[in-house]
Order: structure tokens, then sequence, then C-alpha cells
């Protein structure tokens, strides 16, 4: 629920919230009235803090320099090519994909290559249909939905997977046209396993060179899984005892041999949701807590973990 | 009038800039919060008048005081209301603000405002030992342009900020 600013300011005044938390609600707030877009520097900055991802940093500040270029190139008379920028992302889950398109959907609109920036994000169900004729009409919705923006297809290589009579392959078709069709007002990503997606992409020869650009999202360190854990912490207004630091640490290398899907941020979020809440079961029972305990998270939660 | 609301955690500066501006470039104005109007020569320009309005420190956590919240309160709304913002921040201490310390209460004021709010930075302290890796950090973080060092207590860099914030007027 949103509310104005005068009731969020008698909130502060009467201790209901605290002033960190109420300048995150007039944000919120202005953001509805103005629709203000962050302005590039903005959009970078918000993806130079995602933790790792150095190899697509990179790339996003070669395009981001690439397509400035081109249209200074532009005020001069000199030619310039419009370039594809469709993608395909390969990476686990939880390496950040899908937050690094919406960043990239922010900056395609900044630098004015996509009207509108929007993310449509949709799977395999969302576009195959159930009989013949459906898939093309279904899919062209989505598109048509996407103008604009950036359609981002998770699994992507759920399409293909179903053999010859499959309706994952009239999806590719359509979608492949549809690149065509609005190349200056679509940016499409392909996203999902590494080792689906190659077999995806050999599998219609056609496909990979309609994707110049591809990136891998390689998985998370124990270190950086850590610092993402304190942004976590951080952003919900706890901190960690230098010791529980330490057992956090031990506890995410522990993780990374038994988990199935290794470096995984979400699982992470889970390990610091849980902790907050062992925190709270122990400060429960104390009856004037300060503030500084209200924030501490201690190694004893960190155990439990 | 646009008005100039001067923000950032307590004790980086904000009062010192503050009654050094008034002495420099304006009269006080009476009235329940600290307030103050300049009038900055610009050269060619003429010249440009705002008022400048003077806050209480934000912090993070909710105070037991119910008028330190009251001040908090005020604080806020002449941040909502202002048209320009001078963000303080102490360069010796610009990792605390921005960082998960202190819940990087800089941070959140760097991302509402700076969205918001025409915005200008003001790197203080400037004359500390350590200062410079502070102001290079901040810069990193705000971009070079929209930062001024300045030393608030002996008035060096004020001109400058001054014809800054008339600039963004």
């Amino acid at each position: 629920m949103r509310q104005s600013t005068p009731e969020i300011l008698a909130q502060v005044a009467q201790g209901a919230i605290s002033p960190a938390r109420a300048l995150q609600l007039l944000g919120a707030e202005s953001a509805t009235m103005g629709e203000k877009v962050p302005p590039i520097s903005q959009c970078l900055q918000e993806l130079n803090q995602l933790v790792g991802l150095k190899e697509i940093k990179e790339l996003v500040a070669e395009l981001y320099a690439y397509i400035e270029v081109q249209r200074r190139r532009a005020r001069f008379g000199l030619t310039c090519q419009p370039m594809s920028l469709h993608m395909i992302f390969s990476g686990n889950p939880g390496t950040g994909k899908t937050t690094v398109a919406r960043v990239l959907g922010r900056m395609f609109k900044e630098l004015g290559i996509l009207k509108k920036g929007h993310v449509v994000e949709v799977e395999r169900a969302d576009l195959v249909g159930e009989y013949i004729g459906h898939t093309a009409q279904k899919t062209r919705e989505q598109v048509h939905r996407a103008l604009g923006g950036v359609l981002f297809i998770d699994e992507a290589y759920s399409l293909a997977r179903g053999g010859e009579k499959d309706f994952g392959r009239e999806c590719i078709d359509v979608l492949v046209k549809s690149m065509e069709d609005h190349r200056d007002e679509l940016v499409l990503i392909l996203a999902g396993y590494k080792e689906e997606m190659a077999k995806f992409l050999t599998c219609n020869p056609g496909l990979r060179s309609r994707f110049p650009i591809q990136l891998d999202f390689p998985d998370y360190t124990a270190e950086e899984l850590l610092e993402i854990a304190e942004i976590m912490f951080a952003t919900r207004q706890y901190r960690m005892t230098p010791e529980a630091r330490q057992a956090f640490l031990k506890k995410i290398k522990q993780k990374l041999v038994t988990e199935v899907i290794p470096g995984n941020a979400r699982t992470v979020r889970n390990m610091v949701e849980r902790a907050i809440r062992y925190q709270a079961v122990r400060l429960v029972e104390c009856g004037n807590c300060t503030p500084e305990e209200l924030m501490t998270i201690a190694v004893a939660e960190v155990e439990r973990l | 009038m646009t008005e100039c609301v001067i923000v950032g955690r307590p004790r980086v500066g904000k009062t010192t800039l503050f009654v050094k501006l008034c002495a420099m470039y304006g009269k006080r104005v009476p009235g329940g919060i600290e307030r103050c109007e300049l009038s900055v020569a610009r050269g060619r320009r003429g010249v440009t008048q705002f008022s400048l309005v003077d806050t209480i420190g934000l912090v993070p956590w909710i105070p037991s005081d119910p008028t330190k919240r009251s001040q908090l309160a005020q604080a806020l709304q002449a941040l909502a209301s202002a048209g320009l913002v001078l963000h303080v921040v102490s360069a010796v201490s610009v990792e605390r603000g921005f960082n998960g310390t202190e819940s990087g209460i800089d941070l959140l004021l760097y991302r509402y405002a700076s969205l918001h709010k025409r915005y200008l930075v003001a790197c203080n302290k400037m004359d500390l030992p350590g200062a410079a890796t502070g102001f290079k950090s901040l810069c990193k973080i705000v971009g070079t342009s929209s930062v001024v060092p300045i030393v608030a207590a002996s008035g060096s860099g004020l001109k400058k900020l001054v014809q800054r914030l008339a600039g963004l007027v």
C-alpha cells in the first residue's frame, strides 16, 4: 500500500518507522507520481552494485559506449548500422539473469533504443499453444506485449525439446520472424542452463547467428555469496558480528559441496531470512533491547542454519 | 523562492556549513527551522537568490526521545518539499554512510534525492588525513560531476559550492 508524504512523516514523529524506512517510502511514493526513469549513470551504478558478474559489466559498458558513439556519429551525418541486440543468457538459476535483463531494459530506454524499456518475462507455457495455429497466435500476442521493451524467455531450451511434431518449433519460427520484423522495437533475451542452451542453439543453425551477444553467468564463489549475504542483511537493516561472518562463510562453503545447484544467490537469501527469524526467536524474550541488539546477527543464529 | 535543503548524517558538518554560508552570502530568517536567504552574484548572469534550510542529522534507527523524532520528521518534510538538495558527506566516513553499517543512510539519501530532486553532494572535512581516499570512493558512487570537495570549518571550496548550487536553482 502506498502512503502519502504527511502520513509517512507522522509515522516518523510517532516512532512507528525509522527515518531510513521513511526515505525508502518517500522514494517509492514520488516514483509513482512522476514515473521518472533513473538516468543512465544510475542504471550502470545499479549494475555495478551487483556482486561478481565481471564479464557482464564489461559487456554492458561496451554496449553503452558503442551506442553513445553511434549517436555522436549520427550527429555528424556519418552512417551507423543498427546493431542487433538480441542476447542469450546461460547459467544456473539464481545467478542474476533476470536482474541483469531488467537493468538492461532500463538502460536501453535511457539510451533511446527502446521506447518503454519494460521486461516481459515468459516461459514455454505462455508461448506454446494447445492446437495447430494456436501457438503462432499466442507467441505473437507476447511479442506485441513486449514491443518497445525486452522479451525475456526463461528456460528457452524447452521450446526445442519436444521433437519434430512439438509446437515449440512453430513458436521459434514466429520468434525468428518477429525478431526481423520488429528489429528496432524489440530486444529478445533467451535464458536457460548452459548445456541445454548450447544444445538448443545447435538444433537450429539459424538461431546462433541471430543472437550476436551470448553471456555466460558463472556460479558465485563462496566469497561472493558472503558479500551478497552482507548486502541482503544491510538492506534489511541487520549486520553480522565478525564471528558470525566467519561462521556464515563456513556454512556457505559446506553448502557449495552438498547443494545440487551450487553458487546460487537464492539459497543465500533463504539463509539470510532464516537467520533473521532465529534472531527474532532469541530476542523475543528480552524486554528492552537496544537498537544495536535488534540489528545484530550473532554467531548462534548462523550456527543453526 | 527555490528552497535548498542541507541533509546528511549527524556530525558531518551540516550546521557549520550552514552558518558559514549564511555569514558569507545571506541573512537569517526568524522561524522554527534554521533558514536563511542567500544572494549569490554570478557575474553576467546577475544575482541568484535562494533560501537555505538546515536540518537535523538523519539516523537510521528510531530515537526514543519524541522531540528528536519530530525533528527528524521535520527534516524529512524539508527534504520532501525542497527543490534542491545539498547532501553533506564527511570525507573520512564515506564508507560508513554508503555501506551496510548505519544502514547506509547516505545511500538512501542519494537514491532518493538524485532521482527526485536537483542534487549536489558536498564532500566535507577534506583537510583531515585519509580524506582523499574517501573523496575518490564518493566520486565513484555518485559520479564525479556531482561532488564538490569543501572544508566547511575553514570555508575553502565554499565559493565553488555556492556557484554550483546557484547554477541548479
